[in-house]
Protein backbone atom coordinates (compact mmCIF):
# COMPACT_ATOMS: atom_id res chain seq x y z
CA UNK A 1 0.00 0.00 0.00
CA UNK A 2 1.67 3.15 -0.58
CA UNK A 3 0.55 5.19 2.08
CA UNK A 4 1.52 2.51 5.01
CA UNK A 5 5.12 3.63 4.57
CA UNK A 6 7.96 3.01 7.09
CA UNK A 7 8.43 0.44 9.51
CA UNK A 8 5.51 1.55 11.95
CA UNK A 9 3.33 3.77 10.00
CA UNK A 10 1.05 4.11 12.71
CA UNK A 11 3.16 6.55 13.81
CA UNK A 12 2.01 8.41 10.78
CA UNK A 13 -1.93 8.35 12.23
CA UNK A 14 -3.86 11.77 12.77
CA UNK A 15 -4.90 10.13 15.29
CA UNK A 16 -1.95 8.42 16.93
CA UNK A 17 -0.12 12.27 16.64
CA UNK A 18 -3.51 14.09 18.02
CA UNK A 19 -2.77 11.67 21.22
CA UNK A 20 0.54 13.34 21.83
CA UNK A 21 1.03 14.68 25.84
CA UNK A 22 3.93 16.64 25.36
CA UNK A 23 3.43 20.31 24.47
CA UNK A 24 6.36 22.28 25.01
CA UNK A 25 6.97 25.33 26.90
CA UNK A 26 7.01 28.43 24.70
CA UNK A 27 10.47 29.43 25.60
CA UNK A 28 12.25 25.86 24.20
CA UNK A 29 12.82 26.49 20.78
CA UNK A 30 15.51 23.55 19.92
CA UNK A 31 14.85 20.09 21.43
CA UNK A 32 18.36 17.23 21.02
CA UNK A 33 18.34 14.25 21.90
CA UNK A 34 21.81 12.42 22.06
CA UNK A 35 22.11 8.46 22.21
CA UNK A 36 23.76 5.45 20.67
CA UNK A 37 21.91 2.79 18.14
CA UNK A 38 23.61 -0.01 19.74
CA UNK A 39 24.01 -0.44 24.17
CA UNK A 40 21.39 -1.70 26.25
CA UNK A 41 21.34 1.05 27.79
CA UNK A 42 20.50 3.67 25.36
CA UNK A 43 17.61 1.32 24.27
CA UNK A 44 15.27 3.06 25.95
CA UNK A 45 16.03 6.23 24.64
CA UNK A 46 16.22 4.76 20.79
CA UNK A 47 12.30 3.58 21.72
CA UNK A 48 11.54 7.01 22.91
CA UNK A 49 12.75 8.71 19.35
CA UNK A 50 10.75 5.95 17.62
CA UNK A 51 7.45 6.46 19.16
CA UNK A 52 7.43 9.62 20.89
CA UNK A 53 9.23 12.01 18.78
CA UNK A 54 6.63 12.43 15.94
CA UNK A 55 3.91 13.23 18.46
CA UNK A 56 6.36 15.72 20.08
CA UNK A 57 7.00 17.73 16.54
CA UNK A 58 3.21 16.81 15.83
CA UNK A 59 2.30 19.16 18.71
CA UNK A 60 5.04 21.39 18.22
CA UNK A 61 5.77 22.48 14.90
CA UNK A 62 7.95 25.56 15.40
CA UNK A 63 10.41 23.65 18.11
CA UNK A 64 13.53 22.28 16.43
CA UNK A 65 14.01 18.72 17.56
CA UNK A 66 17.22 16.92 16.38
CA UNK A 67 18.46 13.71 17.02
CA UNK A 68 22.77 13.14 17.01
CA UNK A 69 23.84 9.31 17.24
CA UNK A 70 26.75 7.58 18.04
CA UNK A 71 28.49 10.79 19.68
CA UNK A 72 28.03 9.96 23.30
CA UNK A 73 28.43 7.24 25.95
CA UNK A 74 25.52 7.79 27.93
CA UNK A 75 22.27 9.15 26.72
CA UNK A 76 20.36 12.86 27.42
CA UNK A 77 18.39 14.93 25.99
CA UNK A 78 19.11 18.79 26.15
CA UNK A 79 16.43 21.44 25.66
CA UNK A 80 17.34 25.06 24.31
CA UNK A 81 15.54 28.28 25.66
CA UNK A 82 14.90 31.52 24.26
CA UNK A 83 16.53 33.44 27.44
CA UNK A 84 19.64 31.42 26.41
CA UNK A 85 19.15 28.83 29.51
CA UNK A 86 19.64 24.81 28.66
CA UNK A 87 17.86 22.48 30.75
CA UNK A 88 20.20 18.47 30.54
CA UNK A 89 18.22 15.73 31.09
CA UNK A 90 19.88 12.20 31.92
CA UNK A 91 18.29 9.50 30.91
CA UNK A 92 20.62 6.31 30.99
CA UNK A 93 18.92 3.29 31.44
CA UNK A 94 15.19 4.60 31.31
CA UNK A 95 12.53 2.94 29.55
CA UNK A 96 10.52 5.15 26.76
CA UNK A 97 7.33 5.74 29.11
CA UNK A 98 9.81 6.97 32.22
CA UNK A 99 11.15 9.44 29.71
CA UNK A 100 8.22 10.81 28.44
CA UNK A 101 6.62 11.41 31.85
CA UNK A 102 9.50 12.84 33.48
CA UNK A 103 9.46 15.29 30.28
CA UNK A 104 5.88 16.31 30.35
CA UNK A 105 6.43 17.63 34.43
CA UNK A 106 9.95 19.43 33.47
CA UNK A 107 9.71 21.18 30.09
CA UNK A 108 5.59 20.33 29.04
CA UNK A 109 3.44 22.98 29.40
CA UNK A 110 1.49 22.08 32.57
CA UNK A 111 -2.74 21.63 32.79
CA UNK A 112 -3.79 24.55 34.34
CA UNK A 113 -1.83 26.51 31.24
CA UNK A 114 -3.03 24.21 28.44
CA UNK A 115 -6.58 24.64 30.24
CA UNK A 116 -6.21 28.58 30.29
CA UNK A 117 -5.00 28.50 26.37
CA UNK A 118 -8.14 25.90 25.23
CA UNK A 119 -10.38 28.98 26.76
CA UNK A 120 -8.97 31.64 25.32
CA UNK A 121 -9.01 29.68 21.70
CA UNK A 122 -13.00 29.29 22.24
CA UNK A 123 -13.28 32.46 22.81
CA UNK A 124 -11.63 33.69 19.52
CA UNK A 125 -12.93 31.45 17.63
CA UNK A 126 -16.61 32.63 17.57
CA UNK A 127 -18.38 30.95 14.76
CA UNK A 128 -20.54 34.31 14.55
CA UNK A 129 -18.07 36.43 13.79
CA UNK A 130 -17.74 37.50 9.54
CA UNK A 131 -14.81 39.33 8.33
CA UNK A 132 -11.21 38.88 7.66
CA UNK A 133 -10.30 35.51 9.45
CA UNK A 134 -13.32 33.88 9.66
CA UNK A 135 -15.39 31.52 7.76
CA UNK A 136 -17.79 34.14 6.30
CA UNK A 137 -16.05 37.05 4.44
CA UNK A 138 -18.91 39.86 4.91
CA UNK A 139 -22.18 40.37 6.20
CA UNK A 140 -23.85 39.64 2.87
CA UNK A 141 -23.23 35.92 3.50
CA UNK A 142 -25.11 36.10 6.75
CA UNK A 143 -28.86 34.54 6.40
CA UNK A 144 -31.43 37.04 6.86
CA UNK A 145 -29.20 39.72 5.64
CA UNK A 146 -29.22 42.21 2.32
CA UNK A 147 -27.88 40.08 -0.18
CA UNK A 148 -24.40 40.59 -2.19
CA UNK A 149 -24.98 43.73 -4.43
CA UNK A 150 -22.69 42.34 -6.97
CA UNK A 151 -25.05 39.46 -7.05
CA UNK A 152 -29.05 41.19 -6.76
CA UNK A 153 -28.65 45.02 -7.02
CA UNK A 154 -29.97 47.26 -4.38
CA UNK A 155 -33.01 49.02 -5.17
CA UNK A 156 -32.15 52.63 -6.42
CA UNK A 157 -34.12 54.70 -3.70
CA UNK A 158 -31.32 53.11 -0.91
CA UNK A 159 -28.43 53.88 -3.20
CA UNK A 160 -26.56 57.23 -2.20
CA UNK A 161 -25.63 58.13 -5.53
CA UNK A 162 -29.58 58.61 -7.01
CA UNK A 163 -30.66 59.76 -3.46
CA UNK A 164 -28.56 62.75 -3.58
CA UNK A 165 -27.85 63.73 -7.32
CA UNK A 166 -31.39 62.88 -7.83
CA UNK A 167 -31.63 66.52 -9.46
CA UNK A 168 -29.15 65.53 -12.21
CA UNK A 169 -31.57 62.50 -13.17
CA UNK B 1 -39.30 31.59 2.24
CA UNK B 2 -39.08 29.41 5.25
CA UNK B 3 -39.54 30.29 8.78
CA UNK B 4 -38.97 29.03 12.31
CA UNK B 5 -41.65 27.53 14.47
CA UNK B 6 -41.69 27.87 18.27
CA UNK B 7 -43.27 24.78 20.12
CA UNK B 8 -45.38 27.58 22.33
CA UNK B 9 -44.87 24.42 25.03
CA UNK B 10 -41.41 25.08 25.90
CA UNK B 11 -40.35 28.61 26.52
CA UNK B 12 -36.73 28.34 26.63
CA UNK B 13 -35.03 27.97 23.12
CA UNK B 14 -33.10 25.03 23.59
CA UNK B 15 -30.87 23.09 21.76
CA UNK B 16 -33.25 20.70 20.73
CA UNK B 17 -35.48 23.21 19.20
CA UNK B 18 -33.48 24.46 16.74
CA UNK B 19 -32.18 21.25 15.56
CA UNK B 20 -29.42 21.29 13.20
CA UNK B 21 -32.08 19.35 10.44
CA UNK B 22 -34.68 21.87 9.87
CA UNK B 23 -37.26 19.79 11.75
CA UNK B 24 -38.89 23.01 13.06
CA UNK B 25 -39.17 25.13 9.80
CA UNK B 26 -41.95 25.77 8.50
CA UNK B 27 -42.97 27.36 4.61
CA UNK B 28 -44.48 30.79 4.13
CA UNK B 29 -46.70 31.66 1.54
CA UNK B 30 -45.44 35.35 0.23
CA UNK B 31 -43.04 37.79 1.22
CA UNK B 32 -42.77 40.94 -1.28
CA UNK B 33 -39.16 40.47 -2.98
CA UNK B 34 -36.38 43.31 -1.54
CA UNK B 35 -36.76 45.10 -4.99
CA UNK B 36 -40.75 45.85 -5.87
CA UNK B 37 -41.55 48.90 -4.64
CA UNK B 38 -44.01 49.59 -1.88
CA UNK B 39 -47.37 48.83 -2.90
CA UNK B 40 -49.72 52.23 -3.82
CA UNK B 41 -51.95 51.74 -1.04
CA UNK B 42 -49.68 51.38 1.77
CA UNK B 43 -47.37 54.35 0.29
CA UNK B 44 -49.00 56.88 2.70
CA UNK B 45 -49.85 54.73 5.54
CA UNK B 46 -48.81 56.16 8.84
CA UNK B 47 -48.37 53.60 11.64
CA UNK B 48 -50.20 55.26 15.24
CA UNK B 49 -47.69 55.59 17.44
CA UNK B 50 -47.95 52.98 20.20
CA UNK B 51 -49.61 54.33 23.70
CA UNK B 52 -48.72 52.78 26.77
CA UNK B 53 -50.18 53.80 29.67
CA UNK B 54 -48.41 55.36 32.30
CA UNK B 55 -48.53 52.90 35.07
CA UNK B 56 -47.65 49.93 32.82
CA UNK B 57 -44.35 52.08 31.39
CA UNK B 58 -43.03 52.23 34.61
CA UNK B 59 -43.48 48.76 35.88
CA UNK B 60 -42.36 47.54 32.05
CA UNK B 61 -38.99 49.40 32.79
CA UNK B 62 -38.57 48.74 36.19
CA UNK B 63 -38.67 44.72 34.99
CA UNK B 64 -36.34 45.78 32.07
CA UNK B 65 -33.83 47.28 33.80
CA UNK B 66 -33.61 44.89 36.33
CA UNK B 67 -33.38 42.16 34.12
CA UNK B 68 -30.83 44.15 31.90
CA UNK B 69 -28.13 44.49 35.18
CA UNK B 70 -28.80 40.96 35.81
CA UNK B 71 -27.65 39.55 32.11
CA UNK B 72 -24.61 42.27 32.51
CA UNK B 73 -23.65 41.51 35.76
CA UNK B 74 -23.86 37.47 34.47
CA UNK B 75 -21.62 38.66 31.60
CA UNK B 76 -19.16 40.65 33.20
CA UNK B 77 -18.45 38.13 35.78
CA UNK B 78 -18.05 35.37 33.05
CA UNK B 79 -15.44 37.93 31.14
CA UNK B 80 -13.64 38.19 34.61
CA UNK B 81 -13.68 34.33 35.12
CA UNK B 82 -12.63 32.87 31.58
CA UNK B 83 -10.37 36.14 30.04
CA UNK B 84 -8.98 38.23 32.58
CA UNK B 85 -8.02 36.25 34.90
CA UNK B 86 -6.54 33.99 32.48
CA UNK B 87 -4.66 36.48 30.68
CA UNK B 88 -1.39 36.54 30.84
CA UNK B 89 0.61 39.83 31.86
CA UNK B 90 1.40 42.13 28.97
CA UNK B 91 4.09 43.76 31.14
CA UNK B 92 7.50 41.69 29.67
CA UNK B 93 9.30 42.30 32.90
CA UNK B 94 5.75 40.58 34.63
CA UNK B 95 6.33 37.52 32.48
CA UNK B 96 9.93 37.11 32.80
CA UNK B 97 9.29 36.87 36.38
CA UNK B 98 6.69 34.13 35.66
CA UNK B 99 9.22 31.94 33.33
CA UNK B 100 12.15 32.20 36.11
CA UNK B 101 9.83 31.03 38.83
CA UNK B 102 8.94 28.20 36.93
CA UNK B 103 12.16 27.46 34.94
CA UNK B 104 13.59 27.45 38.79
CA UNK B 105 10.69 24.68 40.13
CA UNK B 106 12.10 22.61 36.83
CA UNK B 107 15.24 22.98 37.25
CA UNK B 108 14.78 21.51 41.37
CA UNK B 109 12.85 18.61 39.45
CA UNK B 110 15.47 18.01 37.05
CA UNK B 111 18.61 18.12 39.24
CA UNK B 112 17.00 15.32 41.76
CA UNK B 113 16.30 13.26 38.87
CA UNK B 114 20.01 13.67 37.52
CA UNK B 115 21.24 12.97 40.80
CA UNK B 116 19.78 9.69 41.22
CA UNK B 117 20.57 8.44 37.91
CA UNK B 118 23.93 9.66 38.97
CA UNK B 119 23.94 6.97 41.63
CA UNK B 120 21.92 4.65 39.21
CA UNK B 121 24.58 5.18 35.97
CA UNK B 122 28.23 5.08 38.49
CA UNK B 123 26.76 1.61 39.39
CA UNK B 124 26.18 0.31 36.28
CA UNK B 125 29.88 1.63 35.27
CA UNK B 126 31.31 0.04 37.78
CA UNK B 127 29.69 -3.09 37.13
CA UNK B 128 30.56 -3.31 33.80
CA UNK B 129 34.46 -2.33 34.82
CA UNK B 130 34.32 -5.25 36.79
CA UNK B 131 33.29 -7.51 34.28
CA UNK B 132 35.92 -5.81 31.67
CA UNK B 133 38.97 -6.57 34.37
CA UNK B 134 38.00 -10.43 34.93
CA UNK B 135 37.47 -11.11 31.15
CA UNK B 136 40.88 -8.69 31.03
CA UNK B 137 42.44 -10.68 33.91
CA UNK B 138 41.48 -14.55 32.44
CA UNK B 139 42.91 -13.35 29.40
CA UNK B 140 46.25 -12.82 30.91
CA UNK B 141 46.34 -15.92 32.49
CA UNK B 142 45.36 -17.46 29.60
CA UNK B 143 48.12 -15.76 28.02
CA UNK B 144 50.85 -16.51 30.49
CA UNK B 145 49.80 -20.45 30.14
CA UNK B 146 50.44 -20.41 26.88
CA UNK B 147 53.54 -18.85 27.41
CA UNK B 148 55.12 -20.99 29.60
CA UNK B 149 53.91 -24.02 27.59
CA UNK B 150 55.88 -22.52 24.46
CA UNK B 151 58.97 -22.13 27.05
CA UNK B 152 58.50 -25.61 28.18
CA UNK B 153 58.55 -27.18 24.63
CA UNK B 154 61.19 -24.82 23.77
CA UNK B 155 63.46 -25.75 26.45
CA UNK B 156 62.84 -29.56 25.74
CA UNK B 157 64.23 -28.88 22.31
CA UNK B 158 66.95 -27.35 23.36
CA UNK B 159 67.70 -29.79 26.12
CA UNK B 160 67.49 -32.63 23.34
CA UNK B 161 69.51 -31.34 21.30
CA UNK B 162 72.58 -30.57 23.90
CA UNK B 163 72.18 -34.24 24.99
CA UNK B 164 72.87 -34.68 21.09
CA UNK B 165 75.27 -32.18 21.05
CA UNK B 166 77.42 -34.43 23.72
CA UNK B 167 78.22 -37.00 21.27
CA UNK B 168 79.53 -34.02 18.74
CA UNK B 169 82.62 -34.34 17.23
CA UNK B 170 84.88 -31.74 17.79
CA UNK B 171 87.96 -30.86 16.84
CA UNK B 172 89.34 -31.90 20.34
CA UNK B 173 87.87 -35.90 19.46
CA UNK B 174 88.45 -35.68 15.75
CA UNK B 175 91.68 -37.97 16.48
CA UNK B 176 89.69 -39.95 19.07
CA UNK B 177 86.81 -40.70 16.68
CA UNK B 178 88.75 -41.46 13.31
CA UNK B 179 90.46 -44.26 15.58
CA UNK B 180 87.18 -45.35 16.21
CA UNK B 181 86.18 -45.11 13.50
CA UNK B 182 88.60 -47.16 11.71
CA UNK B 183 88.96 -50.12 14.27
CA UNK B 184 84.64 -50.31 14.82
CA UNK B 185 83.64 -50.57 11.07
CA UNK B 186 79.72 -50.82 11.27
CA UNK B 187 78.65 -54.35 9.29
CA UNK B 188 75.10 -53.21 7.72
CA UNK B 189 75.32 -56.39 5.71
CA UNK B 190 73.50 -58.20 7.90
CA UNK B 191 70.40 -60.91 7.24
CA UNK B 192 67.21 -61.19 9.71
CA UNK B 193 66.33 -64.39 10.87
CA UNK B 194 62.30 -64.75 11.39
CA UNK B 195 62.60 -64.40 14.90
CA UNK B 196 64.27 -60.42 14.38
CA UNK B 197 67.68 -61.64 15.23
CA UNK B 198 70.38 -59.92 13.23
CA UNK B 199 73.09 -62.19 11.69
CA UNK B 200 76.18 -60.38 10.97
CA UNK B 201 79.00 -62.55 8.46
CA UNK B 202 79.56 -63.48 5.23
CA UNK B 203 79.68 -67.18 5.60
CA UNK B 204 77.64 -68.21 8.04
CA UNK B 205 75.60 -71.20 8.66
CA UNK B 206 71.93 -70.80 10.52
CA UNK B 207 72.82 -73.31 13.06
CA UNK B 208 76.62 -72.30 13.71
CA UNK B 209 75.63 -68.37 14.34
CA UNK B 210 77.19 -67.38 17.75
CA UNK B 211 76.85 -63.62 17.42
CA UNK B 212 73.13 -62.95 17.93
CA UNK B 213 72.12 -59.25 18.22
CA UNK B 214 68.07 -58.89 18.52
CA UNK B 215 66.45 -55.92 16.89
CA UNK B 216 63.95 -55.26 19.58
CA UNK B 217 66.89 -54.96 22.65
CA UNK B 218 68.12 -52.25 20.44
CA UNK B 219 64.71 -49.53 19.95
Amino acid sequence: MPFMKGVAPIRRTLKYLEAGRLILKDQIKIFTVNYNVIGKHHAGTKDFVFWYLPQIQYKNPHVQIATLKNLTPTPFIRCFYETGDQMIIDVDSKSKEEIYEHLIQVVGKTKGVLKAEAIAKEKTDNPANFGALCDRHCICEILGQVPCPATCPVPKIWRGKYKFQKVED
Amino acid sequence: MLRLVNNFRNLTITKESLSINYTNYQPVRWRKPIWLPVAKTKIFKVPPRTVIPEEEKVELMRLYNSYRTQIKSLRRYLTYKYCTKFLASEDPEEQKKIFEEDFARCIEINKKWNEEQNVLREKRVAEELEVNLDFARNRIELELIKQEEKLQKVEEIVRREKEQGKSFITSENIDEAIEYALHNSVDYNFAIDLNGEKIFGRENNTQEVKQKVSVLANI
